[in-house]
């Protein structure tokens, strides 16, 4: 399709000067129903139509997390997603963006992570506009006074006392995260320092909202049943006349980890009972082995019956408390994280069963009917990740920007789903043989205080 | 030179431009909600029902496309049907489901689960044993063999038994010290006293009078087909789905069961506070509540409407508790109120997260919002408000397939109607300002029974504003009455 002919089609006459609508084929309904486009002012647009309920949801992501944060400002990200969802803006009061989806039977949410922050609201799909009025206010007037900075700062610093002193572990995983990601943007903490939130001024978070809160640097989901020729007019009446700032720049290159084993003991006061945390540094999300390592994610600790939930796990021979952990995907660069809590008496045979495992892998084919069912559970994981229109709006949105990350667009994301599900079991024995090895890991031994 | 001086020439020009151009000098719509546009039609999925020849009954709730189906087998097994002296059979009998079968360990299970992208859960309410399953569509013919040796060949031993009752106690003896957690559950207790639903409110002590037998002669009695309906969600008809489930489960032999109707619940004798003494809280979760007897299609979404005036089940922000205890009064961090509807009866509840200092005066804010709606006529702009939150929540709780699947299986287990399905909006509509006040007059003007939960060090001086405080463990244990 031309842009001359999409035009026509969708009824836009002058409205987006960038326009690539991608069919995204049929394997799955959900690949069938997703298009986007960008405005002239660098807004992406996501359009995921789904003709069930009359239920929309709208997702705006801003490409604006701590990672983002300059030496001596974090906590920014955070404290600015607080003032989006409660501050108001210059034709919303405070509390108003709220209150208007709650009252239409909707509900709303947003979520800092360290390379995005994501707004969205799901409601009765009458109200789109309502929902785009909302958000693109907020967009281009957030209301930052020094009243509503300083009530959010308040806010922040008492949240940071209450989970430093009752979170257990909370500590022991930020010293993790530098030990992992050795410069200041992807190791410091998303939720900043007690010093630097005090320091924090209303200039900084001005300053971030400016830079970063732009179209250019912010993509919009609605998600849904919906009219598409009536959302993109909403979208362009909302969003088009928007100054699209200017792209900050991205400035992370793609950083292959350093190859040295780093094994580190720290106390822990809120430790209930010792831990082990193991971080094995993988490859950048661009490269080809990263679907490969999505799918070695599910045969590790995914599910009941994963290898590691079952050695450490199993009701019979039970050596540990708890078992998380997975992929740790920050902008372009990731790491497995494997976090165990057992007893003293324990730990170090729990260090040793993830190794042995690794072993195993590392040394024979997984058996078909074991990548079946890893596949089976990616599949179930995926879809249940996509089930809602609230699913779709935040899955899609955080696609976008990891798939950016990596020099993709949403355009390759039904090939890589299709690439996950091709994964044999000889590219496995050497994806566990590249990036499990000692001297790629990373560990950090928690004692109880 | 010229060049040099064009700029100059066209500044004005440009800042004119740039003025008129810039954004909300000539967008008014900004300054205004846009209106919405029609209330769109629900189609609602449609289901059918069907009966097996051993009695268990099939609902199909259909919906295409489905990757995933959802599938819930709802037992009329939950703890109203344990023994008096053994509350939490029910419980027991459910966690017994994911303890593998006479034919496969619980792991072998947990992996033939996963083989279909599946994943499981079993738990026990006051009416039902509520199985869950959901799992890749492919894959029916599969599930459907999983259930069936789960419910024929169950693993019943004192091995499996142990296992469960540290589950439970393990879970249990976490959420404890959860304040909400233990103020709801010792609210639903006391408001249930000497009513079957009492059982629910099982705490650790009672497991030490489980044994082996019990459960499997509340196994034999309960766990019938024709004491049983299964509820499946998804892009198959009812013909092919009552066929495939008749051939994994027509092995399910029944049995004669008594049919004796609960009892409906009687109101508080008078109005009570419940104090638990969970030292280590810094908040104090406070739950008001009275019962409510099975009720008419009216009067039930008319609770809802005034519930939603009150509080909201997720608390609103516009509601009147929240208005008033957080943001007038500064007490709450959190505030909300529901009614909820089981088999035999309901509970009214508001509820909220408090300042421990000012635990007596939210109480009295509480309790006083409460009469007021027995008192006088909600106001119409309250009352539309109300409508339209649950009007246009609706249709989000039924998006994911095992929402929707549960909702039905909720409808089934509770005895609730077309009215709470396809009448749900029309019977909404109809509520107004006299229903409502009429309803509140009926049911609440009862006594209330308050509990609270918090440290008690932090909420003495509060306490002592109350006539008369019975005082509870962590664990729901009775430890005396103070009069003040």
């Amino acid at each position: 399709m031309n842009l001359r002919e999409a035009r026509r089609r969708t009824g836009l006459a002058a409205a987006a000067v960038v326009l690539m609508s991608v069919s995204l084929g049929a394997q799955t309904t959900f690949f069938a129903g997703l298009s986007h486009y960008t405005l002239k002012n660098g807004l992406t647009v996501i359009l995921h139509e789904n003709q069930d309920l009359p239920v929309v949801a709208v997702a705006v992501g801003y490409n604006a997390g701590s990672i983002h944060e300059a030496p001596g400002k974090s906590g920014v990200a955070y404290l600015l997603q607080k003032l989006m969802m409660f501050a108001g803006s210059a034709n919303v009061s405070r509390l108003r963006h709220i209150s208007d989806i709650t009252r239409v039977g909707g509900s709303l949410n947003a979520e800092v992570l360290e390379d995005q922050t994501l707004y969205f609201q799901t409601f009765p799909s009458n109200h789109l506009a309502l929902a785009l009025w909302l958000e693109s206010d907020r967009m281009r007037s957030l209301d930052l006074t020094e009243e509503h900075f300083e009530n959010a700062r308040a806010v922040l610093l008492e949240e940071l006392r209450k989970r430093k002193t009752s979170e257990p572990y909370l500590m022991s995983l930020q010293a993790f995260d530098q030990l992992l990601y050795s410069d200041y943007p992807f190791g410091h903490s998303l939720l900043g320092t007690e010093e630097d939130i005090r320091h924090l001024t209303l200039a900084d978070v001005r300053a971030f909202y400016d830079t970063r809160y732009v179209p250019q640097n912010a993509v919009l989901c609605i998600s849904g049943r919906f009219d598409r020729t009536a959302a993109r007019d909403l979208v362009s009446r909302y969003f088009e006349s928007l100054p699209g700032g200017k792209a900050p720049a991205t400035a992370f290159e793609t950083r292959l980890f350093a190859k040295v084993e780093v094994t580190r003991t720290v106390e822990d006061a809120l430790a209930s009972a010792p831990a082990v945390f193991l971080g094995f540094r993988l490859a950048p999300s661009g490269s080809t082995d990263f679907p490969i390592l999505s799918l070695l994610d599910y045969i590790l600790m995914r599910g009941r019956s994963a290898r590691l939930t079952r050695r450490l796990l199993n009701r019979d021979a039970k050596i540990a408390f708890q078992l998380s952990g997975g992929i740790d995907l920050r902008y372009n660069r990731s790491v497995y994280k494997i976090l165990i809590t057992a007893s003293q008496s324990q730990i170090q045979a729990c260090q040793e069963a993830v190794f042995s495992e690794i072993a195993k892998l590392k040394r024979s084919f997984l058996s078909p009917a074991e990548l079946a069912k890893a596949k089976a559970l990616y599949r179930q994981d995926y879809l249940n990740r996509t089930s809602t229109a609230r699913d779709r709006a935040i899955f899609l949105v955080q696609s976008f920007w990891a798939l950016q990350a990596a020099g993709r667009t949403l355009a390759d994301l039904q090939a890589e789903y299709e690439t996950i599900l091709k994964v044999t079991p000889q590219d496995l024995v050497g994806i566990v043989s590249r990036y499990f090895t000692i001297e790629n890991c990373v560990v950090l031994q928690v004692r109880m205080r | 030179m010229r060049h040099r001086l064009l700029p100059v020439v066209l500044l004005p020009a440009v800042l004119l431009f740039a003025a008129a151009s810039a954004p909300g000098q000539d967008e008014r719509f900004r300054q205004k909600p846009p209106a919405p546009e029609p209330r769109p039609e629900i189609r609602l999925p449609r289901f059918e029902s069907s009966t097996i020849t051993n009695g268990l009954q099939v609902t199909v709730v259909f919906r295409d496309p489905a990757p995933i189906m959802s599938l819930f087998l709802i037992i009329s097994a939950g703890e109203h049907a344990s023994p008096d002296k053994i509350p939490g059979l029910a419980s027991l009998a459910s966690g017994i489901f994911g303890q593998g079968t006479q034919l496969r360990s619980a792991a072998e299970i947990e992996e033939n689960i996963e083989r279909i992208g599946g994943s499981f859960s079993a738990t026990a309410d006051r009416d039902v044993i509520l199985l869950s399953f959901h799992f890749l569509e492919e894959y029916l013919d599969q599930a459907l063999e999983l259930v069936a040796e789960m419910v024929l060949l169950p693993r019943i031993s004192d091995r499996e038994m142990k296992i469960v009752q540290s589950m439970i106690s393990a879970a249990m003896s976490s959420q404890e010290r959860n304040p909400v957690f233990a103020a709801n559950r010792l609210l639903g207790g006391q408001l249930f006293r000497g009513h079957p639903y009492e059982k629910y409110a099982f705490g650790r002590a009672a497991m030490r009078t489980w044994t082996v037998r019990d459960l499997q002669d509340f196994w034999d009695r309960n766990i019938r087909p024709n004491n049983a309906q299964i509820v499946l969600a998804g892009a198959v008809n009812i013909n092919l789905a009552t066929r495939k489930i008749s051939h994994a489960l027509s092995t399910w032999t029944p049995r004669e069961m008594a049919r004796t109707p609960l009892p409906p619940p009687r109101p508080p004798e008078r109005d009570r506070i419940c104090f638990i003494d969970l030292p280590q809280a810094g908040q104090c979760a406070i739950w008001a509540g009275t019962v409510l007897p099975p009720l008419a299609s009216a009067e039930r979404f008319s609770l809802m409407a005034l519930s939603q005036i009150l509080g909201g089940s997720f608390g609103s922000i516009n509601s009147r508790l929240f208005l008033n205890l957080r943001e007038k009064q500064g007490y709450a961090w959190d505030t909300g109120c529901q009614s909820e509807f089981f088999r035999a009866g309901g509970i009214f509840s508001v509820r909220a997260l408090v300042r421990p200092e000012y635990t007596a005066a939210s109480v009295r804010e509480m309790i006083s919002e409460i009469r007021l709606l027995t008192r006088e006529p909600a106001p119409s702009q309250e009352i539309d408000e109300a409508k339209s939150i649950l009007l246009g929540g609706f249709p989000l709780q039924l998006d994911r397939i095992d929402d929707l699947a549960g909702y039905v299986a909720s409808m089934k287990a509770t005895g609730a109607g077309d009215e709470i399905w396809s009448r749900f909006a029309e019977n909404l509509i109809a509520i107004d300002a006299a229903r409502i006040l009429q309803t509140a007059q009926k049911f609440l003007t009862q006594p209330m029974v308050v509990v609270i939960a918090g440290s008690r060090e932090l909420c003495r001086a509060a306490l002592a504003e109350f006539e008369e405080v019975e005082y509870f463990d962590a664990r729901g244990q009775y430890i005396e009455t103070i009069k003040n």
